[in-house]
């Protein structure tokens, strides 16, 4: 049985489990090694790591857009298998770096491509949606605080104004995961906090399990509940935020990037 | 007394592609002008009758042909509306399925792009001929022919177009558990959608002088009257069939310039 | 809750060219006469019709070779006589090199005019002048997509940066140049993707100029349709294909190494 008994609180099932997942892409890289672990609903965890360690490709394996090679992937109690894909995306938002919008569409379709997965027939095809989803998507929009720009092309936002439609998207999907790639690499410092403090705040008021790759470790301690370290692919750390010391630095990142992690909250990423 | 001049190379003569071409072309000229039977007395006897010719061409039209001249110009007008228009239609699913990033298979992908150059290899004018002699004379088989080849230009290009979308945003689109028709109409489509109003406003160009040939073969439009009051050296007519053609090309050159112009300039910023 | 009101959504006139180009179309269909009916009883007759194609006669295959070399030769002249005409009036009517208003209007216009007429026309008006045969359709394609080549070239060398053609100019250098070595060899890369553009689309005219006249495959085509003889037809629109096909791959080759390092913009 996969799905938990009716009348068993979801915060029973695990967010996320995985059990000797192992991604190797087509061309031969094994980007990730076997490996286990377990996120408990609702955890704010931070996925740090080396430039080509492995983050993107163990967020992508999370929402299968990235096929795993070994092991299983199971998100709140549900396997991920071919059959199980489409409803696994729909309950999981995924907000990207470069934000991933469609820049020739607007604000308001953008949002509402989060409800794609429950709105199977020909109408939506047609970009007709039915009432109801507009409401979900204004409500979203409202809580990135961008209702304004409704009707605006995404490519003409700001960046941080097209990560917070990204933002918007995914809390349509009325999601009970986000994954979140380094999504304040391409922002400055102002904004990134504000994307982040979106983010801990859907965490802490929606309970939404968010597992976010961040290169700076000052955002990691400041947001995180749980910091998973990765190294060439395989698990290098597991802990709380105060456990992320210089030492722990040196072994993810080599030697000279812990003795600037002290101000590495600020700019960290070109 | 000419001063002596060199060329800007090392060695002081020309480059030597610069020699090769012109010396290739003009061989290759020398050698095929057998099968053309050129001829230079041939080409000088036929001035005088040209300047001959030149001078019919300015003469009174004749009044009482005007009407069905707008009528036969009507007529290829309407024929490129309709061909274009049902060719647009067409085109778009076989082009998904011809594009790589969005056909649901490489066979799939093969066999249509096999078809739609199949479309393309004959001219309308011999497509036309095979469809006068199987649905008889009139527009139909011009409309026919027209779209069928228009089909096989517009399916291609539409393709093309969809290649070369941003892959970010359909990741974007995927990772909410969209379909994959979901995916062509949310992220694909809006992509390409300004290459395919160029590329329609293109066709529409093409079609319209293709229109106005193919009543030569009884295929309806102006063709037919143009090429009989040709034979008939039946200048007064001759000389308005031709202003006309003139007219509607040179509006919709003009138009399809504008457009294109307009399309492209107003493609959204990086 | 309560939500921020969401802005009036501005209307898109999408709609409504959508229903005005469709409502045209059924104006057009019903001007024409033309029925679902027509269409579908055409098809049924269609099947049958394409069906005495089936055994194509192949016994004349050197006489159709030498027709498609014809052909090849004719959009070849065609082709190059656009070349010449684009080299001599393109200068003339691209902005920056241009020097006088007046030439620039009339190349402007000259181009405009040229390719307005249609190449049909033209080759029956050289049949007339000169005779049959596809010496006059060389020279009516070549005319024709003279008008492009050199509307094509004009408006590349117009893309071209104004930097360059000021830099030239600073020198003292005359207009003429100014073409030579500025404006051509900017856009070499340009010319020689028109080039086999109105080449491709040459062959495929050059297959059909024979319905009035001017040689090529389309003469023997015309032919044996008008007699009703299918198996020859069908021999000679496989040999078409055929041709066309080769000419397709081998310019689609060319084309892909005049890109640069295959980064397509
Ligand atoms: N599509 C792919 N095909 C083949 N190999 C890939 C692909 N994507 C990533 N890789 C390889 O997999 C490994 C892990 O890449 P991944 O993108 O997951 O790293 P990352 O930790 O996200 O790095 P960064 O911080 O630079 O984003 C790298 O060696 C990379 O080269
Ligand atoms: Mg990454």
């Amino acid at each position: 049985m996969d799905r938990p008994a009716i009348g068993m609180p979801a915060t029973a099932t695990p967010s996320v489990v995985l059990r000797g997942v192992g991604t190797r892409y087509p061309g031969g890289v094994t980007a990730l090694e076997p490996l286990s672990l377990t996120i408990p609903a609702g955890q704010f965890v931070a996925l740090v790591g080396a430039s080509g360690a492995g983050k993107s490709t163990l967020l992508r394996t999370l929402n299968g857009l990235v096929p795993a090679t070994s092991g299983e992937v199971v998100i709140d109690g549900i396997t991920l298998s071919r059959s199980t894909l489409r409803a696994i995306r729909a309950r999981t938002g995924m907000i990207f770096q470069q934000f991933n919008l469609v820049g020739r569409l607007n604000v308001m379709t953008n949002v509402l491509t989060g409800r794609l997965s429950h709105r199977r027939g020909l109408a939506s095809l047609f970009h007709r949606f039915p009432r109801e989803d507009f409401d979900i998507a204004h409500e979203a929009l409202d809580r990135v605080g961008l209702t304004d720009k409704a009707w605006e092309r995404a490519d003409r936002l700001s960046g941080g104004q097209q990560q917070r439609v990204g933002i918007a998207r995914a809390l349509a999907q009325q999601p009970r995961l986000i994954l979140a790639d380094e999504p304040v690499a391409s922002l400055d410092p102002g904004t990134s906090i504000e994307i982040l403090d979106l983010l801990a705040a859907i965490n802490r008021r929606d309970g939404v399990t968010i597992v976010v790759s961040l290169h700076q470790p000052g955002y990691v301690r400041r947001y995180a509940d749980r910091v998973i370290g990765l190294k060439r692919g395989a698990l290098a750390f597991d802990g709380p935020p105060e456990a992320m010391d210089d030492a722990m630095l040196a072994t993810l990142y080599g030697a000279d990037a812990a003795a600037t992690s002290g101000r590495g909250d600020v700019g960290a990423d070109a | 007394m000419s001063v002596p001049t060199r060329s800007p190379t090392p060695s002081g003569r020309p480059p030597p592609a610069l020699i090769l071409l012109p010396v290739g072309v003009v061989a290759l000229l020398v050698a095929t002008a057998p099968l053309l039977d050129v001829d230079a007395k041939r080409l000088l006897h036929a001035v005088p009758a040209l300047l001959d010719f030149a001078g019919h061409l300015f003469v009174a039209p004749d009044w009482a042909y005007l009407p069905d001249l707008l009528r036969r110009m009507l007529e290829t007008l309407e024929m490129t509306l309709i061909a274009t228009l049902v060719a647009t239609v067409l085109s778009m699913p076989l082009a998904v399925l011809a594009a790589r990033n969005a056909s649901p298979h490489p066979a799939v992908f093969h066999a249509a792009r096999q078809v739609l150059s199949a479309m393309r290899a004959l001219p309308e004018l011999v497509w036309a001929l095979v469809f006068v002699s199987a649905v008889g004379l009139g527009p139909l088989p011009g409309i026919l022919a027209m779209a069928l080849v228009t089909v096989g230009f517009m399916g291609k290009a539409f393709a093309e177009a969809i290649e070369m979308a941003d892959p970010r945003p359909v990741e974007g689109v995927r990772a909410v558990g969209a379909t994959r028709v979901q995916v062509v109409s949310f992220a694909l489509l809006p992509q390409a959608l300004p290459d395919l109003v160029g590329t329609t406003v293109y066709v529409l160009d093409h079609n319209v002088r293709s229109a106005a040939i193919l009543g030569l073969v009884g295929a309806g439009g102006i063709g037919y009257d143009m090429v009989m009051a040709m034979r008939l050296y039946e200048f007064d007519r001759l000389t308005p069939i031709a202003v006309a053609i003139y007219l509607v090309v040179t509006v919709l050159d003009r138009l399809s310039d504008r457009l294109r112009a307009r399309v492209i300039h107003g493609r959204g910023a990086p | 809750m309560s939500r921020t009101p969401l802005p009036a959504r501005p209307r898109g006139l999408f709609p409504v060219w959508l229903t005005g180009i469709l409502a045209l179309a059924w104006l057009a269909a019903y001007d024409l006469e033309l029925s679902p009916e027509t269409l579908l009883y055409g098809i049924d007759d269609m099947a049958e019709y394409f069906g005495r194609y089936a055994a194509p006669d192949f016994r004349e295959l050197p006489r159709y070779l030498v027709l498609v070399g014809q052909t090849l030769a004719t959009a070849f002249w065609g082709t190059v006589i656009a070349l010449v005409v684009a080299l001599v009036v393109a200068p003339f009517a691209a902005r920056p090199v241009t020097s006088g208003r007046i030439g620039h209007r009339v190349a402007r216009e000259g181009l405009n005019v040229i390719r307005a007429v249609p190449d049909m026309l033209l080759a029956l008006v050289f049949v007339a002048a000169l005779g049959l045969g596809p010496l006059p359709g060389a020279l009516a394609l070549g005319l024709h997509t003279g008008g492009f080549m050199g509307k094509f070239c004009a408006e590349s060398m117009e893309r071209v940066d104004p930097g360059l053609y000021e830099a030239l100019a600073a020198t003292g250098a005359t207009r003429a140049q100014t073409a030579m070595y500025v404006a051509w060899p900017s856009i070499v890369r340009e010319l020689a993707g028109y080039t086999l553009f109105i080449f491709d689309r040459n062959v495929r005219m050059a297959s059909v100029l024979g319905l009035v006249g001017a040689g090529g495959i389309g003469f023997a085509l015309h032919d044996t349709l008008r007699l009703f003889d299918y198996p020859r037809s069908a021999a000679l629109i496989i040999v078409l294909v055929v041709t066309i096909a080769i000419i397709d791959m081998v310019s689609s080759w060319l084309r892909a190494r005049l890109t640069p390092e295959g980064s397509r913009s």
